[in-house]
């Protein structure tokens, strides 16, 4: 009896060895996925692959030459095009290794949720993917675009929007988990940064450009750059970088040139708090506090004297406000609570909020907004004033 | 009794024909239990069936005291004695003596033989023997045994003199710093090395004779008060319910002193460095060494002390400690690494960043076998040229090098059997089991490795996992003569962690390491007002 049992347990472990060697891929058997992108045509779900290909041994101390494939597939459901993709491909996608998700504008502007639920049941996607939408062009045209340095155009991508977080800062990257979250979460609207292709000189190139602001489950508009500054402002996230260019004469967009300032970001933060008044209207307070650097000037004139310094600093607030505003006036002209402000709402005062959420979105384009920003200048690196000039 | 059956049944039947047995080999062993007898004639006939085609036996008669009257033989071995010593000492004294009868006269005959080993012969070492299965182990440990006509007693005479190794570096275990010296085959100069070091009687070295043909001398030494007795006395127990035809190496003893004889877990420690053992002694640990062979061992041990190395304790303390870190990660690469790739290569992709995967593939490309038949090839053409080369003569070593180097590594790459990426995590694995300090334990993880690269092969991660856990739970379930294998790491004690991961320095150590039974404990006296820091 003892001995069955123990027959009976041995043999069921060992069919657990049997079960191992299932998900076995050898890596010549397998290609490399840097990521996918989804539209539709018609009706039509069109799923598409960007695959590298490796042609020809490396040699000689070199790397391997790295060719692009777009692989593309038609079918009523984007698993099923998925799945297509082997009836021509020789090799297994290895999809856990892609990084990027391009969405289609078409796609956008139908509906969401015809890609929510294959993006998130999945197992071979990975929450952290970076999404992106692609404005005035398709995503099949981006996957094959060619953008040297980088071989694959979704690598180039991906490199330029964790790049451009240093140094420009302007916008933020958006994962599939935080997407699926604002998607999901009544109160705050999605946003994507939209990748376009920029023709100069008969040259294609790749170039973050705007916002895709959502609706519910649709794409109402775009922020343009100056908006999408604003909206990096208005977030919460600490920002590390940035330049913000204001003008002496106060006149940023047309003050005279030999007036203009850049001053540097090196930290930002704003608050948004939501103020009930007596007559049950509710009014956002914005305060973003930034500190950085004077990082170049066009004048001669020495401004980091005592009268100066202050004057700059409220030039340069007034310009982080400007940008916040700008924003925040675009985000409520499409009725997108992008920021947010309706969770913030329904998490200080949850009574309010189970009054406005049925018409949220209508009520959020009436919202009063108060903004305040300060700026301090910290440094001004290697001078101490303007260049001395020859008399 | 395998022994026995190999003698050639001589019908030699001697003085003691009246056991009527029929068994020559149990007649041999009754004549050996015998007792000398008086006549040397009678006693020489026995002696000479015992001693029968040992061409390298020597038996010298020559006629001692006054007038030539005494009849007395000098038994000794070939190349066992030193042979002016005995012509010295022994030869010369008793051939004198005839030329001084008076010393020998009639009444003080009874006490001749005592006469002769206290008064007579000018040598270190004797002793009287009375049957001839003594004369016979002096005789071949090298001893040279005296027979005189009349008397029931031989004298032994310590002679034992041969040609040995110098002393000189421990080939396996080289140092930068500390002592050069290491223990040669001869057990008195390994056993003289230790009592040099520590010059205290309380360092014993106890002796016992095992082996039934070797005869082999094997000591245990210890400190007293600082090893426990227990253990002493278990370690006692376990040698003497041996009963084994010969000991050829200490290693013969080592299944013994196991608690679990079939595991492939190494279980004692060798090492051919005094300095080492005397460092085991201190922290109460019991070596034991056998005449012979130049490797002591140690018991019991502890899993980590297999990463620690001499050296250690010669060097600055933060360098050893880095060291030990650095030894520590060795360990796992060694263990690991091949089993880790082969998991990630075919199950794991998603482990790898892009670029790594293109360079993976591209080097991949058109490689034929599956990435465990590929590593289980580089890994068991490693361990095959190791072997090889380790036993090289020295003029073909080169050789063998360049075959593997260049065949293996290069053509096979060339040829498209291998990949370069398994060639370089073979080569790193190999380099890495050799940092382990000692041995055997590097050994025993080459052969687990392989068990791990099976589990990667076929459940990836989860077998890795799977493999780790099956062998923790075996190494923490696993015991030396009673002690914790995994101490002081499981169960813990935190106030030995600090000397097993990395290098304690002295000053801070006032304590050996925690043993039951241990009755002497504190290390150092540390001063009044470094006590507390």
């Amino acid at each position: 009896m003892r001995k069955m049992l123990l027959v009976w347990l041995l043999l069921s472990l060992l069919s657990l060895c049997l079960a191992g060697c299932y998900n076995r891929l050898e890596l010549d058997d397998s290609v490399g996925v840097t990521g996918f992108g989804l539209d539709v045509e018609g009706e039509q779900k069109v799923f598409l692959v960007q695959v590298t290909s490796p042609s020809g041994k490396p040699e000689g101390g070199q790397t391997a030459k790295v060719d692009t494939l777009v692989l593309k597939e038609k079918a009523a459901g984007y698993a099923q095009a998925a799945r297509q993709i082997t009836l021509s491909f020789p090799r297994t996608p290895v999809w856990s290794l892609a990084t990027t998700i391009l969405l289609g504008e078409q796609l956008a502007r139908e509906d969401l949720a015809l890609v929510m639920d294959f993006v998130s049941r999945n197992r071979f996607i990975r929450p952290n993917m970076l999404l992106f939408l692609t404005a005035g062009t398709t995503p099949e045209e981006v996957m094959q675009l060619k953008t040297p340095p980088e071989n694959h155009s979704l690598v180039a991508l991906e490199k330029i929007i964790r790049g451009q977080q240093n140094y420009a800062e302007i916008y933020l990257p958006v994962t599939l988990r935080e997407f699926r979250t604002k998607y999901a979460t009544p109160g705050v609207e999605p946003v994507l940064p939209q990748v376009r292709i920029e023709e100069n000189a008969g040259e294609k190139t790749l170039r973050i450009h705007g916002v895709a602001v959502f609706r519910e489950r649709r794409l109402v508009g775009e922020l343009d750059e100056i908006e999408s500054r604003g909206l990096r402002f208005l977030d919460a996230g600490e920002m590390r970088g940035g330049l913000v260019t204001v003008n002496l004469s106060g006149n940023r967009q047309s003050g005279p040139l030999e007036e203009m300032v850049s001053m540097e970001i090196i930290r930002s933060r704003a608050r948004c708090t939501p103020l009930i008044n007596e007559d049950g209207s509710i009014e956002m307070l914005i305060d973003i506090e930034a500190d950085g650097n004077l990082y170049e000037q066009t004048t001669t004139e020495n401004l980091q004297t005592t009268e100066n310094l202050p004057r700059l600093e409220q030039l340069t607030a007034a310009a982080i406000k400007e940008d916040a505003m700008a924003c925040i006036k675009k985000a409520q002209l499409l009725g997108s609570d992008i920021f947010g402000w309706g969770e913030i709402i329904s998490r200080k005062h949850p009574a309010v909020w189970r009054q406005l959420e049925a018409d949220w979105p209508a009520h959020f384009s009436n919202l009063k907004v108060r903004a305040e920003a300060r700026y301090s200048i910290r440094r001004a690196y290697l001078l101490d004033g303007p260049v001395p000039i020859k008399n | 009794m395998r022994y026995i059956n190999r003698k050639p049944a001589s019908p030699n039947q001697g003085r003691q024909s009246s056991t009527k047995s029929e068994d020559p080999v149990q007649a041999k062993t009754a004549l050996k239990q015998s007792e000398l007898s008086e006549k040397l004639d009678d006693n020489l006939n026995t002696l000479k069936q015992l001693l029968e085609n040992c061409s390298d036996a020597v038996t010298r008669e020559l006629l001692i005291g006054a007038e030539a009257s005494l009849k007395a033989a000098v038994l000794y071995f070939d190349g066992l004695i030193d042979r002016k010593e005995i012509e010295q000492h022994l030869l010369r004294p008793l051939v004198y003596l005839k030329t001084i009868p008076g010393l020998l006269t009639e009444d003080n005959q009874s006490s001749f033989i005592e006469q002769l080993s206290q008064q007579l012969l000018p040598v270190g070492e004797l002793k009287t023997l009375s049957t001839f299965e003594a004369v016979c182990d002096h005789i071949t440990a090298g001893d040279t045994v005296l027979l005189i006509d009349g008397y029931k007693q031989g004298i032994a005479v310590g002679s034992r003199s041969w040609q040995t190794r110098s002393i000189d570096a421990p080939e396996n275990e080289s140092t930068i710093f500390g002592p050069k010296e290491g223990f040669t085959e001869t057990l008195r100069f390994s056993t003289a090395q230790l009592r040099r070091r520590l010059k205290c009687t309380d360092l014993k070295i106890e002796a016992m004779s095992m082996g039934r043909i070797s005869k082999t001398t094997v000591v245990v030494c210890y400190v007293e008060d600082i090893a426990p007795q227990s253990l002493v006395a278990e370690i006692r127990r376990r040698l003497k319910s041996i009963d084994i035809d010969a000991v050829l190496d200490t290693a013969y003893l080592e299944e013994y002193l196991s608690d679990d004889r079939f595991s492939i877990l190494a279980q004692v420690e060798y090492t051919e460095r005094p300095d080492r053992i005397c460092g085991h002694l201190l922290e109460g640990r019991v070596a034991i060494l056998a005449d012979g062979s130049p490797m002591a061992m140690v018991v019991p041990t502890s899993f980590p002390q297999f990463l620690n190395s001499g050296e250690d304790y010669y060097q600055n303390f933060i360098v050893s400690s880095l060291m030990r870190l650095g030894r520590l990660t060795a360990l796992f690469i060694a263990l690991l690494l091949p089993s880790v790739y082969v998991a990630v290569v075919t199950y794991h992709h998603e482990m790898i960043p892009l670029s790594l995967y293109l360079t993976l593939v591209a080097a991949r490309q058109g490689v034929p076998f599956p990435a465990a038949v590929e590593a289980l090839m580089l890994e068991v053409t490693f361990e095959l040229l190791r072997e090889a080369g380790l036993r090289l003569p020295r003029a073909i070593g080169p050789a063998v090098s360049i075959v593997g180097a260049l065949i293996i590594g290069d053509a096979a790459v060339q040829a498209g059997l291998v990949g370069t990426p398994m060639v370089v995590v073979v080569a790193f694995t190999g380099i890495a089991s050799f940092v382990t300090p000692s041995y055997n334990a590097g050994l025993m993880i080459r052969v687990i490795r392989f068990g791990m690269l099976l589990l990667a092969a076929t459940l990836g991660f989860f077998g890795i996992i799977m493999g780790l856990l099956l062998l923790a739970i075996r190494m923490a379930s696993l015991s030396s003569l009673g002690q914790p294998y995994l101490a002081p790491l499981a169960p813990l004690n935190r106030a030995q962690l600090s000397d097993i991961l990395l290098r304690r320095p002295w000053s801070l150590t006032s304590q050996r390491p925690y043993r039951e039974g241990m009755k002497n404990q504190p290390r150092q006296k540390l001063p009044e007002n470094r006590e507390g820091s």
